[in-house]
């Protein structure tokens, strides 16, 4: 027979532990300006800007900032391009060297290689973007939680044009390949409090 | 520069030529319009967009229902909207009819919000460019034109 002592006594340690384990958590979220995600990055293999078969992981090393969208994107794509390029260039030369933005189609059938080069290269020459088949970004999408779905717009508008209803999350990817944050894209109007996130992230911070 | 997006600068050119820097309100239009800016884009894009700060002094309210610039073959007034699909923040736009001032009040045309979208673009304003851009409001269809500054980043 187990005496009734133990059984509090463990299930009290029990607590103790998950209690800990839960503020250790909060605490480390709570410091950030993103939402703490704090897991494996999802890997996934796409085709870049220059049309080569690239890895998310190829990218370690860097703190990685990925974003979902496509180059006909006139609203909501380009605030974010602009606010990360503008972000980036308020780093120290040092660190921008060690910042990869990540820009991920959802429009593989519009967004060649040689489009996403255009599109992102006119923001930063350092972006990169990536395309692939219709399913491999779905996977990725799914990974990662972004949303899509095509909208055909007003009917004044000739021909098959079409606009893409998106999420438009930032994702932060750590240089050791942790998926660490979650911002939605308002965030990114603060450009100052991005780049002391970032500055930190680099640090090793949230590790 | 590449010649083939030579001819599509002269329509801009021209245009600036004609039209005095600043906002031109109607006689009749109560109106300040400022911080108005057009998005430099990139030039595989076919849309841009205008954003600006409309002001209405008058004591009954107006409605911007449309513009046009030579830049453009065509302006719609769009609408940023936000929706929760499965539990994820899903952005995209739709086209109303008209945007509404109230007497004595503005409204912010502004990236995520609503803003004149600037469609099949003949001309790719670069940053620095001053874009006209015709402003119509009702009631009256009286017109204003504003030259707005293109330019790539939002805050200014």
């Amino acid at each position: 027979m187990v005496s009734p002592w133990l059984v509090a006594a463990m299930s009290f340690s029990l607590l103790c532990l998950v209690t800990a384990f839960w503020l250790k958590r909060a605490a480390a979220g709570d410091q950030f300006y993103g939402q703490w995600i704090g897991k494996d990055a999802p890997d996934f293999a796409l085709t870049d800007q220059d049309g080569q078969p690239t890895r998310l992981s190829d990218l370690r090393g860097k703190l990685v900032l990925m974003t979902f969208g496509f180059t006909h994107c006139p609203n909501i794509c380009p605030t974010t391009l602009a606010n990360l390029a503008a972000i980036c260039q308020g780093l120290p030369a040092r660190d921008q060297a060690r910042v990869q933005v990540l820009f991920i189609t959802v429009d593989p059938q519009r967004d060649t290689p040689k489009a996403l080069k255009e599109y992102v290269g006119f923001y930063s020459p350092s972006f990169m973007g990536m395309t692939g088949s219709a399913d491999q970004i779905a996977k990725v999408a799914k990974d990662y939680g972004a949303y899509y779905e095509a909208q055909l717009q007003d009917s004044q508008v000739a021909g098959d044009y079409y606009t893409i209803n998106h999420s438009a999350y930032i994702y932060g990817i750590s240089p050791q390949g942790q998926y660490a944050l979650l911002y939605n894209n308002d965030k990114l109007a603060d450009h100052a409090r991005m780049a002391g996130e970032i500055e930190r992230l680099l640090a090793g911070g949230g590790e | 520069m590449n010649p083939r997006y030579m001819y599509r600068e002269i329509p801009l050119f021209i245009a600036a030529l004609f039209i005095s820097s600043g906002a031109r309100a109607g006689d009749a239009l109560p109106l300040k319009i400022e911080d108005a800016w057009v998005r430099a884009v990139p030039p595989s894009l076919t849309d841009s967009a205008a954003f600006m700060r409309i002001e209405n002094t008058g004591d009954t309210p107006l409605r911007l229902t449309g513009g046009k610039t030579p830049i453009a073959g065509m302006v719609m007034l769009m609408k940023t909207t936000r929706k929760t699909v499965q539990g994820v923040e899903v952005l995209g736009m739709s086209d109303i009819d008209f945007i509404e001032i109230p007497a004595r009040s503005e409204q912010l045309l502004k990236p995520g919000g609503d803003h004149l979208m600037l469609m099949n673009l003949c001309a790719h304003p670069h940053p620095g460019d001053m874009v006209p851009v015709t402003l119509q409001f009702e009631p009256g269809g009286q017109t204003v034109t504003v030259e707005m500054p293109a330019r790539i980043d939002v805050e200014k």
